[in-house]
């Protein structure tokens, strides 16, 4: 339901789980500039309020509340960027204050409204991020799938990282912040998701004094499909490590909302989600190259990755087994079995996510940005139909764009 | 059978041991679509010597718990990773130190892979190509984690703490211990620790108690064991001083860590270990994290950043506690580690930290029930410490002044070792 113009409010009952979220999700167009400063916002939004001017007091606060937890984090979907501010909290039937769910709704209005955004606090952030950013560049496994997609997503929003650049740090005032925080309060969509044990009348109206957003705009434009303009990239980097990182990508040239998105699933989870997967099998299983391997779909962008990590001397051999699997699907050579066990995992998974309440909110909120309403039973009949041929026919859309290895330094 | 229902948790199960021995956890979860189904056994990293029937010491190599897991995957020449895709479940495993874990889970029916669970787990079929061909996984396994700097420092931090106890040791033991493990060692490890009567069975699952049960003993019946082996422990006689004080390392990182972690002594009894375990947890909450309230001033000072931590671990032979951080100001992080021991030695708490530190922690164990991987796992490992998993959370009532005084003098005068993490190329 829409509780104003561009703000809308899910509701999702559920008696099984012992705590309730409540996530609130921003979305704006995602770009360099904005990713990084959202990026800081987000980090400032949780770390202190006006009411509660320090950690300590922070702390203390949640303590008081039965610890609940306050998380923030920025996502990529396509072309936007979602600032996802998460509030996590015990069931109120295990505490004995009657108004729990209100003081806990009074927090985050603190959280959202009124953040401590002062140069003290955006000073820290910057420390923090930068600490983040280059963190996740040690990570030889991570360092490959980041600047992979850099490299081959130039110039487009694949290219651009949700978690912001570090070489946009330095440019950032506290007046970008302010104004960011402004405009998410008055411009960005909002999406409001409440999952739990929930009275919703009550919830309805607590939400409506806490949570009060303005009428805002038109919504902001999100899935695309990714196509190159480097062309077709080998590349690869050497770093002091023992053992080698590799990334692939290809452009899928399939959209989240097209008839063959669910074929598509289905043919990434043949090549690298489950144990029977031909990546799985043939790299790791029958030439015991790897420990991990594995596909994934960046759906909102049109593209699929895969990756592994593999000792020096096995690169060639691993990297041309992997292009011979994609080849496989492509040409249709792989069993019945297969297609039938992609599709009852896929479908058991789709079950379990039921389950789990970031995989409810996660598939709610997938229906709200993308304006459908299929439910999981729905997703599961359209999974059942899929055929070999529209296997095929969605891999042989599939163009490579991308091999991407961080390796160790050769001796000379 | 058994039936335990906890009304302050809201949540019940049924209990029974089968004739063989093996012990069958029934968890009730009304509502839900999937079922986990765990086997575990207490036989793990930490356990590398143990006395046969005849009173034997029988020495395993390091990483053989682990070795073993892998090797479990097979069955009859059959891959179970893919029998169990075919029936649309999961499979999974994992070594800790102290135990072997094997589950699958389901949102199908339960019948097929809870039966294959128990036929996996209770046949080992190996021959000699199958291990060598296993080892190369497993060493790609081993570098993967070495590779993360995070893992490396706790591992090098064990290394320096224990002079003679098996953490000192990786889970996965080294590229040595892995190339010599033998089909051998793996059948007699496995002959030692996999018997119904060592092992217990956890189902989560909102299925009918009865017929999960009824799929369960029709399946044992079918089955014969071996006497129960007549095997225990050796103990492990760790001295309190550390391996080493000092300890230096490199690794293609751009900021340094540290760990600075004091060695502590076991404590046998399970519900005070698990009192003190929470208690100090308490005082380290108090005095090393944002409830701290200097904590801000070492973040200001670049003392520390948000990779910074502590934790505290007590178990029947062993205890440590750490504080780490990704710092370049290592001799300033030393010292206000230091002066943060010697307040957690005076075992003070303000009472109204203390309550709030109640409702946190109470919240979060509550919390962790929806998972059902965190019951199974907090299940077998509280059972194999003769602990009631419910009981490990009452035990936060009965912390106070008296008990936080006691932590205190359990963390008085105890050796300490710093591990560096350096960058290569500085290093």
């Amino acid at each position: 339901m829409e509780i104003a113009s561009g703000v809308s409010l899910q509701i999702l009952n559920s008696d099984k789980f012992k705590d309730i979220s409540i996530s609130i999700r921003f979305m704006a167009p995602l770009n360099e500039t904005c990713a990084t400063r959202r990026s800081l916002l987000a980090m400032m939004m949780i770390d202190r309020t006006e009411a509660y001017p320090s950690k300590k007091a922070m702390s203390d606060h949640q303590d008081m509340l039965y610890g609940v937890s306050i998380g923030a984090q920025t996502v990529g979907y396509g072309q936007a960027q979602v600032l996802e501010i998460r509030c996590k909290t015990i069931d109120p039937c295990y505490v004995e204050e009657v108004d729990f769910i209100a003081q806990v709704l009074a927090f985050v209005h603190e959280i959202i409204f009124h953040p401590l955004l002062n140069e003290e606090t955006l000073n820290e952030a910057k420390t923090v991020l930068r600490s983040k950013l280059q963190r996740a560049k040690d990570d030889p496994a991570q360092y490959a799938m980041i600047r992979g997609l850099q490299l081959i997503g130039k110039g487009t929003p694949l290219g651009v990282s949700s978690l912001g650049e570090a070489e946009q740090l330095n440019q950032i005032s506290l007046a970008d912040i302010k104004e960011t925080h402004e405009q998410l309060l008055q411009q960005n969509r909002i999406h409001i998701i409440v999952c739990g044990n929930i009275q919703e009348q009550a919830m309805q109206e607590l939400l409506a004094t806490h949570l009060p957003f303005n009428n805002r705009g038109a919504d902001t434009a999100t899935h695309y499909l990714f196509h190159s303009v480097q062309g077709c990239m080998h590349e690869q980097e050497q770093r002091d490590i023992n053992q080698c990182s590799i990334f692939l990508l290809w452009e899928t040239n399939t959209g989240i909302c097209d008839a063959d998105y669910y074929a598509l699933r289905l043919a990434n989870a043949m090549l690298g989600q489950y144990p029977t997967s031909l990546l799985f099998q043939e790299v790791r299983e029958k030439h015991s190259l790897c420990y991990s391997i594995y596909s994934n779909l960046i759906s909102f962008d049109g593209a699929l990755g895969i990756t592994t990590a593999v000792e020096q001397k096995d690169i060639d051999q691993a990297l041309t087994l992997i292009h011979a699997q994609f080849q496989r699907l492509q040409e249709g050579d792989f069993d019945d079995h297969l297609l039938q066990v992609s599709k009852t995992m896929t479908i058991n998974s789709l079950k379990a996510g039921k389950d789990a309440m970031n995989s409810i909110i996660a598939q709610a909120y997938q229906n709200a940005v993308l304006n459908q309403q299929i439910s999981v039973d729905e997703r599961i009949a359209m999974f059942m139909q899929i055929t070999r041929a529209d296997i095929e026919r969605v891999m042989q859309k599939c163009r490579h764009c991308l091999d991407f290895v961080v390796s160790g330094e050769v001796s000379e | 059978m058994k039936q335990i229902v906890n009304k302050r948790y809201q949540e019940s199960y049924d209990e029974t041991v089968l004739e063989n021995g093996l012990r069958v956890i029934l968890w009730h979860k009304p509502h839900y679509e999937k079922s986990l189904f765990m086997m575990v056994t207490p036989f793990g990293a930490k356990d590398l010597s143990q006395y046969d029937a005849q009173g034997n010491i029988v020495h395993h190599p390091s990483g053989i718990a682990h070795f073993l897991e892998h090797k479990m995957f097979m069955m009859q020449g059959q891959d179970v990773m893919r029998m169990f895709s075919d029936m649309g479940a999961n499979v999974n495993a994992f070594t800790s130190y102290q135990e072997t874990a094997y589950y699958t889970s389901t949102s199908g029916d339960p019948k097929q892979p809870l039966e294959l669970l128990l036929d996996f787990v209770q046949e080992l079929d190996i021959d000699d190509a199958s291990v060598e061909k296993e080892k190369g996984i497993i060493t790609s396994e081993l570098h993967m984690y070495q590779e993360m700097s995070d893992q490396r420092l706790i591992m090098e931090t064990y290394a320096s703490l224990f002079q003679t106890h098996p953490l000192r040791y990786d889970i996965a033991g080294d590229d040595e211990s892995i190339r010599a493990t033998t089909k051998e060692q793996l059948y007699r490890c496995y002959e030692m620790n996999y018997h119904p009567s060592n092992m217990i069975l956890i189902c989560v699952s909102a299925h009918d108690s009865e017929q999960l049960l009824d799929i369960i003993r029709a399946n044992q019946a079918k089955k014969q064991f071996p006497p129960a082996p007549q095997m225990k422990p050796v103990e492990i006689e760790e001295p309190l001083a550390v391996a080493r004080k000092e300890y230096n390392f490199a690794m293609d990182i751009s900021v340094p860590k540290l760990s600075v972690a004091y060695k502590l002594s076991g404590i046998p009894e399970p519900y005070e270990r698990l009192r003190m375990e929470w208690m100090v947890r308490f005082l380290l909450d108090a005095n090393f994290t944002s409830l701290y309230p200097q904590y801000q001033t070492w973040l200001d000072k670049g003392w520390i950043n948000d990779f910074c931590g502590c934790d505290i671990e007590i178990g029947e032979d062993y205890g440590l506690l750490m504080f780490y951080a990704e710092t370049s100001q290592q001799a300033q992080f030393i010292t206000l580690c230091e002066e943060c021991y010697q307040r957690l030695t005076q075992g003070m708490i303000e009472p109204q930290l203390m309550e709030q530190l109640k409702k946190r922690y109470f919240a979060q164990s509550v919390r962790a029930m929806n998972s059902f991987d965190d019951i199974a796992i907090s299940f077998a490992r509280n059972y194999f410490h003769g602990a009631d998993m419910f009981r490990t959370i009452d035990l936060l009532k009965e912390l106070d002044e008296q008990v936080a005084i006691q932590a205190g003098r359990y963390l008085s005068n105890r050796e300490r070792a710093i591990v560096r993490l350096l960058q290569k190329n500085n290093g």
